[in-house]
């Protein structure tokens, strides 16, 4: 279903893309989970990946850091391909992921989550300034800083799942279904916070089901189906397209 | 909130259950013959045997038990009346009427075939003098006073429970460690120049009478002012300012670092052997909590390295080894330790990516792969085979010679000393939040940057180094070495200490090697009950107390994080509610 040639959707689609999928393919032993992917995400963007569950939205995520190997198809970063590499070393390459569901490390505490996160960095003074902005950003981590995280609220847990990524200064942010679980004012709070950090230059790959809300907040957005990429077009085309609002935004609107 | 059901047993019915758990308890110990081995021990002179000590606190169990107080789920407790009395009563009577039955039944009946425990001795001992009838009522109305005197000590208020239970219990470990404690105080006594005699707290092998009540007199106050005042005091050590309470922890450190230093001066050298001993396990605990503790690793093949280090040392150090030539210990010292380092990055590196219970299959496994390969045909004309390697001698460390028992204990304990702030040292490190973060969730771990792989050869090897360690000290202690001294059963000793102290803790690993491996050597008696009391007193405290004697303060928050994590849990359930599923 893929298009080969692309015309620019949005004004911020200029020069290399950051981060590129070009028909790639994803196994878990037998079971395809990706098929012929292909994704173009340009620096400065917010670009969202929708789709229902068990489309394989977590499956990308977890192949364009190497922690599922794709068996077909090449992934750029920069314009330099990282397929095969290792997951400590596209890491490494400043992108960096929030996982589903948080997976906090519940047992140590707040500032401990916030130093794993600066594990490949070694500049202390940095590091430290880095732990302030980002409690800076979050205000109710900074009551909580010495607390375990697993007694965290769940909005305080996205905050701090958000935090700890922030601590790698990512270039590329991966992040997977940040509103799962929280009441909606609080997801109204987290993509805020979502666009603020997109804002200051970090360039967002958003994967969500909570379609709405992500394209009003994206640039850009392709639709998964079992694997494939059925649609992808500028966010505001469409939360105007007929075929998505019957398929993924319902009467929501 | 969840709808438990939850069966309400009449007050009845309880006791009729606990009294039966009870009587099976009472008759399975002399059957299996603990109870006739155990009266060789005396509690309290000329009143008190270990064995007989055994029914008494099954029936005050079982009457504490039955008395305490059941409130249904969201129910505030009921103190328990008058009527407890009656129910921890009829329980611990009904145990005792079961005892009483069966040494009848033993009487009448000769069941020394099937139970070769049961002798005439036993029953005659277990009538009380009396006939085997009038042992059924002395047993019943005994069992029936004790179990009310459980049940007892739940009508009492908590701040007078405390203090009692634990008097009992202080008594009975007084009494238990007779043999060390009172070489002990004879020697203090005697090296202050006063008499030492010492009948005044212990006769015949346990506590004299005078004694006993010492002890419980002395305990019950001091208990009594510290659940009244205890509070009181932590808080006011919580307020001192940071720099004075390292300084009182320091000083305590200090405290039991001297008499540490001082105690073989005052021990037999019996005593000091067993020391000795429990230093080399600590040693081996400290390495492998590494591994298990800080990078939760699982390894059941840790004696590996004990032999690794063992044999290396027999190797380069004794004149009769298959080598023919002899290195000085400077540089046997780095060299076992280097190699020890291989074999558990070696060993590591195979296993990376098993898991939990296959990682703990497969290092099992490498651990018997160490004593089959020692025992081999192949390796038999360099390590010895079954013969092993004789004739290690002792090194000299700045004039002082090893050789002497009190010398060796001492090169130990500075070697816990130093490999204790070792570990303390990394647990607060980079590498120690590495490791934890890797054993909460590895994928994460990888995935924010923690080279997994790198992490985990480091425990290994860092382990590794520290087991070889302790082989050096055990080669070198007994100047020989066996295939047979390397079996699973360390293995197993050093993991269970390590659980036994709080996986994680320094603190838990000492005081670990001390319960696991000392307590045993003085408590000889128990020799063939030894495993059964190890399993009973393992499973009792996973049940009481999961997270260890000492726990680390993080292990605490991970094995009760799970109340507050389902408590938070319900909360949001309640407030947030669902959002819309977008299909
Ligand atoms: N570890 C795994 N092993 C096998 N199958 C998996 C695994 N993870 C995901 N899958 C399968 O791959 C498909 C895509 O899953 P996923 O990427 O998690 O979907 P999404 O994140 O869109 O809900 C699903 O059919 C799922 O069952
Ligand atoms: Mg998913």
């Amino acid at each position: 279903m893929s298009e080969s040639v692309q015309a620019p959707a949005t004004n911020k689609q200029t020069g290399e893309p950051i981060l590129k999928l070009v028909n790639v393919d994803s196994y878990y032993g037998p079971i395809r989970a990706l098929e012929g992917v292909n994704i173009e995400v340009y620096a400065g963007e917010i670009v969202c990946l929708l789709g229902s569950n068990a489309a394989g939205k977590t499956t990308t995520l977890k192949t364009i850091l190497g922690m599922v190997a794709p068996r077909a198809g090449q992934i750029y970063l920069r314009g330099k391909r990282i397929d095969g590499k290792k997951t400590t070393e596209i890491v490494a390459q400043k992108v960096t992921m929030v996982p589903e569901n948080r997976r906090l490390f519940t047992r140590m505490s707040v500032r401990e989550n916030l130093e794993i996160g600066a594990e490949l960095r070694d500049d202390k003074e940095g590091i430290e300034k880095d732990i302030r902005r980002v409690l800076e950003i979050f205000p109710r981590l900074a009551e909580r800083i010495g607390q375990k995280a697993g007694t965290l609220s769940g909005g305080e847990q996205q905050m701090l799942a958000m935090g700890r990524a922030l601590m790698a200064r990512p270039e590329v942010l991966l992040m997977d279904e940040p509103s799962m679980g929280l009441a909606p004012i609080l997801v109204e709070q987290v993509f805020e916070t979502i666009k603020e950090i997109n804002s200051e230059g970090t360039t967002v790959f958003l994967v969500e089901q909570n379609a709405h809300m992500a394209l009003e907040i994206a640039d850009r957005a392709y639709v998964l189906q079992t694997g494939n990429v059925v649609l992808s077009d500028s966010a505001e085309k469409l939360l105007n397209d007929p075929k998505m609002q019957e398929a993924y935004l319902g009467e929501v609107t | 909130m969840a709808v438990t059901e939850v069966k309400q047993r009449s007050p009845r019915q309880l006791a009729t259950k606990f009294g039966l758990i009870a009587g099976i308890a009472s008759i399975y110990f002399p059957v299996v013959g603990i109870t006739e081995r155990f009266n060789d021990r005396t509690i309290v002179d000329g009143v008190l045997q270990l064995g007989n000590a055994i029914f008494f606190v099954i029936a005050l169990a079982a009457g504490y038990i039955v008395a305490k107080p059941r409130p249904l789920p969201g129910e505030e407790p009921e103190p328990p009346g008058p009527n407890a009395l009656l129910y921890g009563a009829l329980a611990s009577a009904i145990a005792g009427l079961m005892t009483g039955l069966f040494v009848l039944l033993a009487d009448s009946v000769n069941l020394r075939p099937v139970l070769i425990s049961v002798t005439g001795g036993l029953i005659e001992r277990l009538s009380y003098g009396g006939s085997a009838a009038s042992a059924v009522l002395i047993m019943i109305m005994g069992g029936a006073a004790l179990g009310a005197l459980g049940a007892g000590l739940q009508l009492i208020s908590t701040k007078l429970r405390r203090p009692v239970v634990i008097a009992l219990g202080t008594a009975l470990l007084i009494s238990l460690t007779e043999p060390l404690l009172n070489a002990i105080l004879r020697e203090v006594l005697s090296q202050m120049g006063l008499k030492n005699n010492t009948s005044w707290l212990y006769e015949g092998g346990g506590l004299s009478v005078t004694g006993a009540i010492l002890v419980l007199i002395l305990t019950f106050a001091g208990m009594s002012w510290w659940t009244t005042r205890g509070s009181g005091v932590k808080a006011a050590y919580k307020q001192r300012p940071e720099q004075q309470r390292k300084m009182i922890k320091g000083g305590a450190l200090l405290l039991a670092g001297l008499f540490l230093v001082y105690l073989p001066q005052i021990l037999t050298s019996f005593l000091a052997e067993i020391l000795g001993t429990v230093g080399l396990y600590i040693l081996l605990g400290l390495g492998l909590n590494i591994v298990v503790g800080y990078a939760g690793l699982l390894d059941l093949g840790y004696v590996a390295f004990l032999a690794v280090g063992g044999y290396s040392t027999a190797l380069f150090v004794s004149e009769r080894s298959s080598l023919g030539w002899a290195l000085p210990y400077w540089q046997v010292v780095p060299l076992t330790i280097i190699i020890a380092t291989v074999i558990g990055v070696m060993i590591g590196a195979p296993v990376l990516r098993l898991r939990g219970d296959y990682l703990a299959i497969v290092t099992l496994g490498f651990g018997e792969i160490a004593r089959v390969i020692v025992l081999s045909d192949w390796a038999a004309p360099t390590l010895g085979g079954a013969q092993g390697i004789l004739g290690i001698t002792a090194p000299e460390v700045f004039g002082v010679d090893l050789r002497d028992p009190q010398n060796l204990y001492y090169a130990i304990l500075a070697c816990v000393a130093i490999v204790a702030f070792i570990s303390w040292r990394l647990s607060r490190s980079r590498v120690g939040r590495a490791w934890n973060a890797m054993r909460e969730d590895e994928q994460v771990a990888e995935a924010m940057g923690v080279s997994i792989i790198g992490y985990k050869l480091l425990a290994f090897g860092t382990g590794a180094a520290l087991g070889s360690l302790s082989g050096m000290f055990f080669a070198i202690k007994l100047g020989s070495v066996f295939p047979s001294s390397f079996n699973i059963l360390v293995s197993i000793n050093v993991l269970a200490l390590i659980i036994l102290g709080g996986m994680g803790s320094i603190p838990g690993v000492i005081v670990g090697s001390f319960v696991l491996v000392g307590l045993p050597e003085l408590l000889r008696e128990f020799g063939e009950f030894r495993l059964l009391i190890f399993g009973t007193v393992l499973v009792s405290l996973m049940l009481l107390k999961p997270e260890g004697l000492i726990p680390s303060r993080r292990r605490q928050a991970e094995l009760h994080i799970e109340e507050v994590e389902e408590e938070l849990f319900e909360k949001r359930a309640d407030s947030d509610g669902p959002e819309p599923a977008v299909t």
